[in-house]
């Protein structure tokens, strides 16, 4: 099995047989490139082409929410009752159903000719049945809805964080303590809540956010304290007790970095269901105060008139799909990155 | 080697669960280390060592029973100063050397993290200087200080844990199985750096395993452990050579030895685990050698 | 037919990381006699396992097989379909985990887990293959087996269910039987009694098994022949007693004199210095070089061959080549070499 490989040694010089000069290299080898938790999972989530796609969608989305006073054309809350049911036109797009003209027993009619509108205005996403440019409303509705989606993560990541980490870190009694306490807050319906908040307050973020603090934050808290459990338990956190840390101290510096991966994965899972929470109730007419726009009560305009002004209700209807699924698909990229072995 | 007896255990039990039910994993054991020794304490899995160890270091709750470290009862430690004293003196490597590392940190904080605690870095060149000394006192490039755990080998890894342990200058480190989770060519160098840092900085260790020629090998004396309770005891050399316990003596029996010719003759005393009648106690049958048995003998 | 029921012949495998291409099989070439017991010794990462995950077809997904031949009776399987390797894995071929609990189904009978076995490699009515389970249970020495094949994986010890493995492994009178780790999560006496069974069953049904370990005294108990890997290659092949009494590798030699037996004491443990290389970048010239303490300039430049020592006995060392400086191994080996003449 070794004569190829005879053949090319008989050349070889008998001096290459003596022992190696100098000491053994026993540690020859240099180790890679330093390479961080953080450059690790940005690493992954770049290969994961629909996670940054989203990501892309997310910053576009943020960004035009946050530019909403500039962005939109007129007031979101003018109504101009002359200009009212007034399809999309978009200047210089002449696909149907952007154009201006809607199909009308059968024939395709301009309704801006009919309505009397300058040739120089043009509601990009149409009016709704007050005349309210629903252009300009859909940017603030995103603002409402991301700001909730802010809101949302906020509160996971005090509240629910604290909760957990004290829960477990605690153990014994408190922890018994702790959970029945979060499973009678889980066991109340949220919905129930903010209904009887009407009787109280005005309807508005205000009382959805009241609503999100009472029960937003109850899956990250136990999701918290089942990783800070298991993180208890490692060798490491032995260690440093042994080292003489306190609780508090190897709460913050060894398990709080070690969950962060799962504690960023969750927020990002809530922040969809939040902003559908809202629009839930918006639509339900118990969430934003009228005339407040929200997509939650684009949606509840729109669905009134869907027969006749279909685009009313398709276009928030897709805007709020849109963000829902970037988050979800991003916060699944981010889940895989920060921990690849749950994919394997 | 002294006379001086740093650690003393006696009757220790710890019991898990609440109620006097509760299954007893340590089951009265008593012995005592002396300063400057390598005890080793030997069983197979769940016979209750690494919780002994534990109890030693006050990572557990002793059920009841005394520890003794320098004369002091660790129960009867108060307040925040005492333990930390304490928490100086004892130290622990743990078996699994990446379980061991918070995977979060660089190995030059992991290390200091023990002069943090105890405050015992001037500023932080001085806290660098003796992240510098240890890493270069267990055989690792100081270079490396910067690196992350993952990076290391399994190796390199238990070595960073020794370093950890060292930092606070401590007189006993309860070594629970430190190389059982090393390859075979590894094991060895650890087995000498510990042997090595025992002679320079004059330890105590109690050595925690399973590989019972390694213990033997490393260890002044051992303690045999079987279900909770130390079945025998007494000088390494004279236990191994002749066991007097049907457990020891089926223990031995069954370490395979890399020596074809005596494996393929060995015959393998088993041992079966019957309750017995009687008090049984440790007797000490020669001297220093004790032996768990009945008044009467066996 | 051949002497040879299974032969790997210049394997090299591969795996896509992050990282790079981890080299993990380098040219890996050996036959396994029927009836005999061939033990793949090494450390973690040698290849090991990998090499028997390549015969199994068992690789992960971003592993490559970069050339080579693994013969069973003379056909390649690395060329036959997948339907082919299902049949003949666990049929022709079975395997033995080291983790017992994950090899079991926790939620189903454990003698409905042999029957099945049984029934899916050999054509039997359904009494028959409980005959088969019940008869495989009491050979692998699990007593009261008509009671204890009703009940399920979490009510035997570790060692039974390592022990029902094992009766699942033979369900179908395998060929060869690749055993990896079998008692590496076992107690010592534990070990020392699937050890003696595996011994046992062995020399009863005469399968060929290729024992996959790290430890050299399950080797010396069980092996006829040992293969001893580092980074990637076989270094050393013979039989058991030329590997443990006559070895000529210095990694061989290492890896022996870091033991401790029980009669070493007082003087420092031979250690083999450094660390294994990682496979990304295969060094040049020999792998264990940077540790050797007997390295050559050659070392440094070139990969040993297999340098014949007797018919049986090969191994990759420069230092067997003629030109080479003769050595002193160490004095632990040096006395194994005396034990033996006696």
């Amino acid at each position: 099995m070794d004569t190829l490989q005879n053949r090319s040694c008989e050349q070889l010089p008998d001096t290459a047989f003596r022992f190696r000069q100098g000491p053994a290299k026993t540690d020859a080898q240099e180790l890679a490139p330093p390479i961080t938790f953080l450059q690790d999972a940005w690493r992954r989530l770049r290969k994961n082409k629909a996670a940054v796609v989203c990501l892309i969608i997310l910053a576009f989305i943020m960004l035009i929410a946050l530019l909403a006073p500039v962005l939109a054309p007129y007031p979101p809350n003018e109504q101009h009752i002359p200009y009212a049911n007034l399809p999309p036109r978009i200047p210089g797009v002449s696909i149907a159903g952007f154009d201006g003209t809607i199909v009308f027993r059968g024939n395709r009619v301009d309704r801006y000719a009919l309505a009397n509108v300058p040739e120089d205005v043009s509601f990009y996403f149409g009016t709704d049945e007050f005349g309210r440019d629903l252009f300009s409303r859909t940017l603030y509705g995103m603002r409402i809805s991301l700001l909730i989606a802010f809101v949302a993560a906020l509160l996971d990541l005090s509240i629910g964080v604290i909760y957990g980490l004290i829960s477990a870190m605690k153990g014994g009694r408190t922890d018994v303590f702790m959970q029945r306490v979060l499973e009678i807050l889980a066991g109340v319906p949220s919905l129930v809540i903010v209904v009887l908040m009407l009787l109280v307050f005005e309807p508005g973020v205000f009382s959805i956010i009241l609503a999100l603090v009472i029960s937003s934050w109850i899956p990250m808290a136990r999701v918290v304290r089942a990783q800070t459990l298991r993180v208890k338990q490692m060798e490491y956190v032995q260690a440093a007790r042994a080292l003489g840390c306190t609780d508090a101290a190897i709460a913050f510096s060894h398990v709080l970095p070690n969950i962060s991966g799962v504690v960023i994965v969750r927020a990002m899972f809530s922040i969809p269901s939040a902003i559908f929470f809202e629009t839930f109730l918006s639509f339900l007419g118990v969430g934003m105060k009228i005339p407040n726009a929200s997509l939650g009560t684009l949606l509840n305009g729109g669905y009134k008139v869907f027969k006749l002004y279909p685009y009313q209700m398709f276009i928030p209807a897709v805007i709020l799909c849109v963000i829902m699924l970037s988050f979800n698909l991003f916060a699944d990229g981010l889940r895989d990155a920060f921990d690849p072995k749950m994919k394997e | 080697m002294s006379d001086q007896a740093l650690v003393e255990v006696s009757h220790l039990t710890h019991r898990y669960g609440e109620d006097q039910k509760g299954y007893k994993a340590v089951n009265d054991i008593s012995f005592s280390i002396m300063e400057g020794e390598t005890f080793g304490l030997v069983g197979e899995s769940g016979c209750g060592k690494s919780t002994t160890g534990r109890m030693l270091v006050k990572l557990l709750d002793i059920t009841s029973g005394a520890v003794r470290f320098g004369g002091q009862d660790i129960s009867r430690i108060r307040g925040r100063g005492e333990l930390l004293s304490f928490r100086r003196d004892v130290q622990i490597i743990f078996q699994d050397p990446y379980a061991s590392l918070d995977p979060r940190k660089k190995v030059r904080d992991i290390i200091a993290e023990g002069i943090d605690v105890h405050h015992m870095a001037a500023d932080a060149q001085d806290r660098e200087r003796q992240v510098v000394e240890l890493m270069e006192a267990v055989g690792l490039r100081p270079a490396h200080m910067t690196r992350y755990p993952h990076e290391f080998s399994g190796g390199q890894r238990q070595r960073i844990g020794i370093a950890r342990a060292l930092a606070t200058r401590p007189r006993f480190v309860v070594c629970d199985e430190p190389i059982s989770a090393l390859d075979v060519s590894i094991q060895a160098q650890v087995v000498n750096l510990l042997e090595q840092l025992q002679r320079e900085r004059k330890l105590t260790y109690l050595f925690i395993a399973h590989d019972l020629s390694m213990v033997k090998y490393i260890s002044d004396r051992i303690a045999v452990m079987c279900r909770g309770r130390i079945v025998e005891m007494g000088d390494a050399d004279e236990v191994y050579n002749h066991p007097l316990h049907p457990y020891t003596q089926s223990l031995i029996s069954a370490i395979p030895r890399p020596d074809p010719h005596s494996e393929r003759e060995r015959v393998r005393t088993a041992y079966t685990y019957q309750e017995q009648g009687g008090e049984l106690a440790l007797r000490e049958v020669e001297p220093g050698h004790f032996v768990l048995c009945a008044e009467d003998g066996r | 037919m051949s002497d040879n029921v299974l032969e790997v012949r210049h394997l090299r495998v591969s795996f896509d990381t992050f990282v790079g291409k981890v080299h993990a099989i380098r040219d890996v070439s050996f036959a396994l006699r029927r009836g005999e017991t061939l033990a793949l010794v090494g450390e973690s990462g040698s290849g090991k396992s990998v090499t028997c995950r390549a015969i199994m077809r068992l690789l992960a997904r971003n592993a490559r097989i970069d050339g080579g031949e693994i013969l069973f009776e003379g056909e390649n399987l690395l060329e036959k379909p997948m339907r082919e390797i299902r049949h003949i894995r666990g049929g022709e071929i079975a395997m033995i985990f080291q983790d017992p609990m994950t090899a079991l189904d926790p939620t189903m009978k454990i003698g409905r887990q042999i029957a099945e076995t049984v029934t899916l490699h050999r054509r039997v009515s359904r009494a028959q293959a409980r005959a088969r389970a019940l008869e495989l249970l009491e050979m692998v020495g699990i007593e009261e087996p008509e009671r204890r094949y009703h009940q399920y994986a979490h009510e035997f010890s570790g060692g039974q269910r390592q022990r029902i493995v094992i009766a699942i492994a033979l369900a179908a009178d395998p060929k060869v039987l690749i055993a990896d780790e079998p008692t590496t999560a076992l107690d010592v006496t534990m070990q020392a009694q699937i050890l003696d069974l595996m011994r046992g069953l062995q020399k009863k049904t005469g399968t060929s098994v290729i024992f996959i370990t790290h430890d050299l005294g399950v080797v010396a108990n069980v092996a006829d022949r040992v293969a001893v890997m580092y980074a990637g290659k076989i270094i050393e092949i013979g039989t058991a007693d030329e590997v443990f009494y006559d070895p000529r590798h210095p990694y061989t030699w290492g890896l022996l004199a870091s033991m401790p037996t029980l009669e070493t004491g007082g003087e420092a443990l031979y250690a083999i210095p450094g660390t294994p290389p990682t496979l990304i970048d295969p060094p040049q010239g020999d792998a264990f070089a940077p540790r050797n303490a007997w390295a050559l300039e050659i070392d440094e430049i070139l990969e040993p061959p297999m340098f014949e020592v007797t018919p049986t006995h090969f191994a990759a060392t420069w230092l067997l080549d003629p030109r080479a400086p003769s050595v002193e191994p160490p004095q632990a080996i040096r006395a194994r070499r005396r034990e033996a003449g006696q």
